[in-house]
């Protein structure tokens, strides 16, 4: 079964995402042209560029272009079958200007730099045209070079967007399509939130930089972007109920971001002997009226923008409820589908309500556990590594990372689908799971399982308290010998109980999938299974 | 602390308002006004005036007053300000008070940031919070009510010292307003409520009954709850007070228990009729059993979907155990209770929710699922068809799908 990729209306939509795209660069080259950037890392203030004013011939242009352009789709009707393209021509036209004119300008500024013109450049003092980079984040960057870079891709993505309103839009290879089905799996896809993990922290210098952000940012635009030329990616990324979830990465990505990069530019700070980030902030501000009002707004804005969302984007109305009948796949609401996901590894009393407990109490536990007083009221990774890492791993791989594998990645009868794989309700995927005392006596021992259960299960139970005792035991003598002594020994076996129960998910999703292990302790006449 | 403790202002407070009388060497007041004084100064750090003399402090400063500044001015303005609004009988002491808060307060403000030459941070800050906070009290030492706050306090002490007389005795005012401070600040609570008393006796419009109720707070004893008579105690001492309440009181309370016991009325009710509810008088349920038809119109190897939409079961023909049955299984998974669905191709019954597997035979193979999918009883009828009863189960792990109840043998 296969569908049409590319249609009229998929066309219209990817020229229109890459226009967006084409903008956004064309204004990162601008901001690297034109903004001041000399105070960055001076203050925080200077975190957000100050202005020097875009040329006032370019912005007029821009605006010009864009307000014709609206005005063409206003009354499209009078231009016939050409009026989006003519609109869209516009647009595009007032985005490559932009790019080309940053560009231009960047490489003047430089010329000038070089003959000695700017200000201040004989006493060596900062000028309009330096950039002082925050510190920690690397040297200064040469302003015309990554002008001119964005201002390509800008280009390149307008070029793109041209050919897809002109009819003439290209797809994903499929040979790259039917790669990435094939290695794409939930161990492939687990392992890989988890090491992508792993690099953010180790590497997390250089994912705080601009550019290297920026640059991902822009490696993401084309790859969802040439996904979304694929029937089935298509299929399932753009349906009302998942449009959330694509919201949600961008948040997620984004606030994780900004927090890594204040972190990062505060460690340095504070390596140095510098005040951070927010020590340099002047002076606080009123919660009533400056917060309140804030919120306010933001609550008035968010309240029009779920109308709209509403009103264009309707969630679908199925079949009435049946207790005979389920979709299929039958997911739960996007924010529990982590916990769906777990529910295929552990017994339902255990995911269902054991787990979800551990994290509640967890969460709430967190304050009297911790007792490293360092990162009150700034950011910083350096100082809290172990309180980053495991509330980061539990956030962003084991809640965000399995709610997009829930919602993009299990198909019908919860079967795993690469992101360009047809959901295929016949698709069968072999899984013959087994229980630790088959694996135990039968295929080590080459006997039957004993008819006593509490003998049938005891390699099971002795592994699960072996879990509990010796490894806390272990965690004490090589890791926690500090914290123990300085919080007490009660907070210790607390951290580790919860540090435990988390780390069971993850041990339990690899024991399934590399010796399909279905419980380590199966005892179905008291309804227990571990 | 830049802020002072509710014990440390009401001390202040108290010594402002009964340093009045000494001051002006008055006549030995009445002890009714001796009572509601120290009340109502219990009240007065009230935000109003508060910012009258933070007002006046940004005037003296020529520009808007920062947020700093604001709270400092407020915490320094904090104390004098009681004095405002004590009904002093003298109101050049207030006008002083107020002088000197002013005063007080341009001293509390910390000099701004500019000796540093950069803004402060938030330690510098809290650092400057904290000593204005500690220096705050000794600067404002100079303005008169704290003063004379220290005074009485340290009088108090001595006078502690002595045997004071029983308090309908006292005829100084000093030693009045002294037991009375030593009960009140023993229950600053009780105090209020014995204003409110006073207060709602004068509402009363008798003077008598006014005395009365403040004879009481004084009569009681000193050691105890001298203060704290309730409102109806005092107004038992009062014989006319006693009457006229009574009588007003009898048709409120009555009221009172009529609405109370209407409303218990009404939830006891309700709660009968939920309880009922639990009883419908008609069951609008399925019979549990169904017939289902001849056994010989089932193919081997069959799931039959006929009955699961609407009754939740399959019948099965199949082999289990090396013998060939017809079973009726419960299309209900074992996991969580979501309804698997038959894929004839894969020969097995798969669950949309987590994937969990079953053989025809209903046990479970792959999945979450934790036991087999579960047999209802099967027979036969009378005219020789089949008979599926949801009204009893059978569960594989239990041993009981051997029970010939379970299953019809072909």
């Amino acid at each position: 079964m296969h569908h049409q990729d590319l249609t009229t209306g998929v066309n219209a939509g990817l020229a229109w995402y890459y226009l967006l795209a084409a903008m956004l660069n064309a204004a990162a080259a601008c901001y690297v042209a034109y903004m001041e950037m000399v105070s960055e890392g001076a203050s925080r203030a200077g975190l957000g560029a100050r202005s020097r004013r875009l040329p006032d011939w370019l912005m007029i242009t821009f605006f010009g272009l864009n307000g014709l352009a609206s005005v063409v789709v206003l009354f499209r009707g009078m231009f016939g079958e050409m009026g989006f393209t003519l609109a869209y021509g516009l647009a595009a036209i007032a985005n490559v200007i932009v790019a080309i004119a940053a560009g231009a300008d960047a490489a003047h500024f430089a010329e000038v730099m070089d003959h000695g013109h700017g200000v201040g450049a004989d006493d060596h003092k900062p000028t309009l045209d330096d950039h002082i980079p925050a510190v920690g984040l690397g040297g200064p960057v040469n302003r015309t070079l990554w002008t001119l870079i964005w201002g390509m891709i800008s280009v390149m993505f307008q070029a793109m967007g041209v050919s897809y309103i002109l009819g003439g839009g290209f797809t994903m290879p499929s040979l790259f399509r039917d790669a990435i089905d094939y290695v794409s799996g939930p161990t492939t896809f687990f392992t890989g939130a988890t090491l992508a993990f792993v690099a953010l922290y180790a590497y997390r210098k250089y994912v705080a930089n601009a550019l290297v952000a920026w640059c991902l940012m822009n490696a993401t635009l084309l790859f969802f972007g040439l996904s979304l030329t694929d029937f089935d990616f298509r299929d399932i990324v753009v349906k009302p109920d998942n449009v959330p979830i694509i919201g949600l990465i961008v948040l997620v990505a984004f606030f994780t971001w900004i927090g890594l990069r204040r972190a990062v530019i505060n460690d340095s700070r504070m390596a140095k002997g510098l005040p951070n980030l927010e020590e340099l902030e002047p002076e606080k501000t009123l919660t009533w009226p400056d917060l309140v009002y804030t919120e306010l707004i933001a609550m008035v804005g968010q309240t029009i923008f779920l109308t709209i969302w509403a009103i264009v984007l309707q969630a679908p109305l199925e079949q009435p409820a049946s207790s005979t009948v389920a979709p299929n796949p039958s997911k739960a609401p996007w924010y529990f589908l982590g916990l769906q996901e777990m529910l295929v590894y552990f017994d339902p009393w255990m995911a269902g309500v054991v787990l979800p407990s551990m994290i509640v109490v967890g969460l709430m536990a967190v304050p009297y556990i911790d007792t490293n007083k360092a990162g009150n009221g700034y950011y910083t990774i350096s100082q809290r590594k172990f309180a980053w890492l495991t509330f980061q791993y539990g956030y962003l791989v084991l809640w965000v990372v399995l709610i997009i594998l829930g919602t993009f990645l299990r198909g019908p009868n919860w079967n795993f689908f690469g992101p360009y794989e047809y959901w295929d309700v016949h698709k069968l995927i072999p899984l013959n799971n087994v229980n630790l005392s088959d694996i135990f006596w039968v295929q080590l021992l080459g006997t039957s399982r004993p008819t006593n259960f509490l003998l049938r299960e005891l390699p099971g139970i002795l592994i699960v308290l072996g879990y509990f005792t010796v490894l806390p035991a272990l965690l004490y003598r090589y890791c926690f010998r500090k914290y123990t002594a300085e919080a007490g020994f009660i907070r210790f076996s607390v951290l580790a109980m919860l540090l435990l129960f988390m780390a069971s998910l993850p041990i339990k999703m690899v024991l399934r999938w590399t010796i399909n292990l279905k419980y380590l302790v199966y005892i179905p006449e008291f309804f227990f299974n571990i | 602390m830049a802020k002072m403790s509710l014990k440390e202002k009401l001390a202040a407070a108290r010594a402002g308002g009964a340093a009045q009388p000494v001051d002006d060497a008055s006549p030995p007041v009445e002890a009714e006004e001796a009572v509601s004084a120290p009340v109502e100064e219990t009240e007065a750090p009230a935000p109003a005036p508060a910012a009258v003399a933070a007002a006046a402090a940004a005037a003296s400063l020529g520009r808007p007053m920062t947020l700093k500044e604001k709270l400092a001015a407020a915490r320094a303005g904090g104390t004098p300000a009681s004095a405002v609004v004590a009904p002093a009988p003298k109101p050049v002491a207030a006008a002083k008070s107020v002088e000197a808060s002013e005063v007080s307060t341009e001293k509390v403000v910390p000099p701004p940031a500019a000796a540093l030459g950069r803004p402060m941070t938030l330690k510098e800050k809290l650092a400057a919070a904290r000593g204005t906070g500690t220096s705050a009290p000794a600067t404002g030492s100079g303005s008169a009510p704290v003063a004379s706050a220290a005074k009485p306090v340290t009088a108090a002490k001595a006078i502690t010292a002595r045997v004071l007389p029983p308090l309908d005795k006292i005829t100084d005012p000093k030693d009045l307003a002294e037991a009375l401070r030593q009960a009140g600040a023993k229950k600053t609570k009780d105090v209020t409520a014995a204003a409110a008393a006073a207060k709602a006796a004068e509402a009363g419009a008798t003077p008598a009954a006014a005395k009365a109720a403040g004879k009481a707070t004084a009569k009681a004893d000193p050691k105890a709850k001298p203060v704290a008579p309730k409102p109806s105690k005092s107004a038992a001492t009062s014989e006319n007070g006693v009457e006229r309440r009574t009588i007003l009181m009898i048709p409120i309370i009555g009221w009172i228990v009529i609405g109370w016991a209407t409303f218990s009325a009404a939830m006891l009710q309700l709660t009968i009729m939920c309880g009922r509810f639990m009883f419908p008088n008609v069951l609008a349920e399925k019979p549990s059993t169904i017939k289902v038809g001849v056994g010989s119109q089932f193919e081997p190897n069959e799931v039959n979907e006929r009955w699961k939409a609407e009754w939740g079961f399959w019948i099965v023909r199949s082999t289990y155990e090396g013998q060939d049955q017809i079973y009726a299984i419960q299309s209900v998974c074992t996991h969580l209770g979501c309804p698997p669905n038959w894929l004839a191709g894969e020969q097995k019954f798969k669950c949309p929710c987590h994937g969990s597997g079953f053989y025809i035979s209903g046990i479970n193979f792959e999945g979450p699922a934790p036991r087999p999918l579960e047999r209802f009883k099967i027979s036969t009828s009378d005219d020789g068809q089949l008979v599926v009863d949801k009204s009893q189960k059978f569960q594989q792990e239990l041993g009981q799908w051997s029970d010939p109840d379970s299953f019809i043998p072909v």
